[in-house]
C-alpha cells in the first residue's frame, strides 16, 4: 500500500515538475507587425511637412 | 461777428461727427471684409471654382532629390513574456523590392509633358542614418538610448533591444524610428520621422513563480519525482543496502 502511495506521489510530483519546465522553457509567442513605406515618406523633411494634414501652402 | 462763430464751431462739430461716423462704418466694413469665416456655413452656396491658371513665368522645375526605393518596415516583439525573462525586440527596416517606383512625368502648367526625368538620389547628396529608440517605462532595456545605423541604397537596417520586465503586469512603450539627413557637401542636418508604434507587452507568471523560480522548481521536482515514483526504487535500495551489509 505504502509503495503504491508512493509511486502516485512521485508520479504526480514528476508531471507538476515536468509543466514547470514547459512552461518554463516554452519559447515567447511572438508578434510580428509589417508596415510598408512608401518612397514619399522617406524623403527629405520641407517647411510643408510641418503643416497640419488637410492644410496647404497655396 | 457772433451768429457766424457759432455757426462756424456748429459745422466743425457737425464735421468731426460725419466724419466719425464715416469712420466708424469704414472700420466695421473692413472687419466684415477681412474676418474669419461666418460661423454658420451651413446653406452657403459654393462659390464658383476659380480658374485654375497659373503663371506661365515659372522657374525651372529642379527635384529634389530623393530615395527611390520601397521599404518595410517589420516589428517583432514578444507580445506575452515570463516576468523576470529576457526577450529581444527587433525592427527592421529593409528594401521591399515589389515597390519600386521610377518615376516618367512632371506636371508643368497642368499639362503633362512626358518628359522623363532624372531624379537625384538622396543616398548621393546626403548621409541618411535610420535611428531608433524604444521608449518604455518599468521594463530592463537595452540600449537605452538612441541607435543609428548608416543607411545605404538597397541595405538593411536591423535595431535590436533587449528586454526585461522584472514584475507582472502590462508595459506599453513606443518604438519610435526616425531618417537623419546629413547634406555632404555643408553638413545641415535635418529629421524625419518615419513610425512611431505602440507596443504592449504582459508579463506573466504562473502561481506567482516567475520564469527562473518555474525552471528551478521544475528540475528539484523533476528528480524528486523521479526518485520517488521509481517503481524499482526499493528493489534497488534493497539490493545495494544487501550488498554493503554482505561485504
Amino acid at each position: 500500500m505504502s509503495r503504491r502511495i508512493r509511486i502516485l506521489l512521485g508520479i504526480i510530483i514528476l508531471t507538476l515538475s515536468i509543466l514547470l519546465l514547459v512552461w518554463g522553457f516554452a519559447p515567447a509567442r511572438q508578434e510580428t507587425r509589417v508596415q510598408p513605406i512608401s518612397p514619399a515618406e522617406l524623403q527629405l523633411p520641407t517647411p510643408e511637412t510641418f503643416l497640419p494634414s488637410g492644410v496647404s501652402v497655396f | 461777428m457772433r451768429p457766424n462763430k457759432r455757426t462756424l464751431v456748429f459745422s466743425l462739430i457737425t464735421a468731426v461727427f460725419c466724419l466719425g461716423v464715416l469712420a466708424a462704418v469704414y472700420l466695421l466694413a473692413m472687419q466684415r471684409g477681412t474676418g474669419s469665416a461666418p460661423p454658420d456655413v451651413e446653406g452657403v452656396e459654393p462659390t464658383a471654382p476659380l480658374p485654375s491658371v497659373l503663371p506661365t513665368g515659372l522657374p525651372a522645375f529642379t527635384p529634389q532629390p530623393v530615395i527611390n526605393e520601397s521599404r518595410r518596415l517589420t516589428l517583432e516583439f514578444p507580445p506575452t513574456i515570463r516576468a523576470g525573462d529576457s526577450d529581444i525586440v527587433r525592427l527592421t527596416l529593409e528594401v521591399d523590392n515589389l515597390g519600386n517606383i521610377t518615376p516618367t512625368a512632371q506636371f508643368e502648367g497642368n499639362i503633362v509633358t512626358g518628359e522623363v526625368i532624372k531624379i537625384p538620389n538622396l543616398y548621393e547628396s546626403h548621409h541618411v542614418i535610420a535611428e531608433s529608440r524604444f521608449d518604455i517605462a518599468g521594463v530592463e532595456i537595452r540600449p537605452t538610448d538612441l541607435i543609428n545605423i548608416p543607411l545605404s541604397e538597397g541595405q538593411t537596417a536591423t535595431f535590436r533591444w533587449s528586454i526585461r520586465p522584472p514584475d507582472v503586469g502590462v508595459y506599453r512603450g513606443t518604438i519610435w524610428l526616425y531618417l537623419r539627413f546629413v547634406d555632404k557637401l555643408n553638413g545641415d542636418e535635418s529629421r524625419l520621422t518615419v513610425s512611431a508604434q505602440i507596443v504592449e507587452i504582459e508579463a506573466v507568471n504562473l502561481i506567482g513563480l516567475s520564469g527562473s523560480a518555474a525552471r528551478t522548481a521544475g528540475f528539484i521536482g523533476s528528480i524528486v519525482g523521479t526518485v520517488i515514483g521509481f517503481p524499482f526504487l526499493e528493489d534497488i535500495v534493497k539490493f545495494l543496502y544487501g550488498k554493503r551489509h554482505r561485504k
